[in-house]
């Protein structure tokens, strides 16, 4: 596993190598700091948030424009984390890819883009389910396929101004799924102590 | 071009590792990318073309076929009918000779044929 963070899990899904962190809701939830809240895999008060809880500024880099639930300061760069829109389901360590939706992953990969455009600052892609947290790092493949297709989702979509990240992830995922090299079946996860 | 960085993974002090990809800037809607409405729209906002410039226009358009006609027919008559001559544009080298004088033609004796 790679950095120093006890990420539990990861798998690689469509391109996409996917860092899984389980927490308790129960415990966690009931955390105070909205950084403990929502990010519990980090220390405590080291991201800061860019503005102030519940209200989501708007990021735009060329014809993608995303409203990202929260985005923060961590030190070199920035989190770029979806939290809301979360249906609640609840994941299993091992068995989580079943339940896996790919075109949230690339939701949240395209907000990060639009935050990164406009910021020119590394940003990490993150999101918060139940009791899951993810980061992800997209290959090539799938930042070139995003990028790419700007123009062409907003044509899809009749948006001539811009596109959000849920349009350009939709209008993306078929595209990824018949890439050679990613539309191979995922791996099994693997454990963190492998 | 708009440099695009994906932080790839992340640590307890910050981000590491960049995956960067260049994103083209959105071109700015052109008067073939406007909608009909907007169309119309930036036609209303148009001013209207002044009456008078546009009967300007149209007599220095009738004058020009006039002077272009006019100088068709010079050209076919020309070619048709040779140079133009008026006395005005005769030369000197070009007069015709003159008549002999009268009183010169008066002066010769006149021969009457012999009576039979």
């Amino acid at each position: 596993m790679s950095g120093d963070l006890p990420w539990t899990e990861q798998a690689d899904v469509l391109g996409v190598r996917i860092r899984a962190y389980f927490f308790d809701p129960a415990e966690v939830d009931a955390r105070a700091d909205f950084t403990a809240r929502q990010l519990p895999i980090l220390p405590t008060s080291s991201a800061r948030l860019l503005a102030p809880v519940g209200q989501r500024a708007s990021y735009r880099a060329a014809g993608l424009q995303a409203y990202p639930d929260a985005v923060l300061a961590h030190g070199n760069g920035l989190l770029c984390l979806t939290y809301r829109g979360d249906d609640g389901r609840w994941f299993e360590p091992g068995q989580w890819q079943r339940l896996w939706r790919a075109d949230l992953m690339l939701q949240c990969l395209a907000a990060a883009m639009a935050v990164a455009g406009q910021t020119q600052q590394p940003t990490a892609a993150l999101w918060r389910g139940s009791n899951l947290l993810c980061q992800f790092d997209p290959s090539p493949a799938v930042l070139e396929c995003l990028a790419n297709n700007i123009s062409a989702a907003q044509l899809y979509w009749h948006e001539p101004q811009q596109v959000s990240p849920a349009q350009l992830a939709s209008f993306c995922e078929p595209k990824l799924r018949v890439l050679p090299g990613l539309a191979v079946p995922a791996p099994a996860p693997t454990a963190a102590a492998a | 071009m708009i440099h695009v960085q994906i932080a790839s993974d992340i640590t307890a002090v910050g981000v590491s590792g960049v995956r960067w990809v260049l994103v083209e800037p959105a071109p700015q809607p052109g008067p073939a990318a406007l909608t009909p409405a907007a169309t119309l729209s930036l036609a209303h906002d148009m001013p209207p073309a002044s009456t008078e410039g546009q009967q300007l226009r149209l007599g220095l358009f009738k004058l020009l076929l006039v002077l272009a006609g006019l100088g068709l027919a010079l050209g076919l008559a020309s070619l048709r009918l040779g140079a133009p001559a008026l006395p005005a544009l005769r030369g000197a080298d070009t007069a015709k000779p003159a008549l002999p004088a009268a009183s010169a033609a008066a002066g010769m004796p006149l021969r009457t044929a012999g009576l039979p």
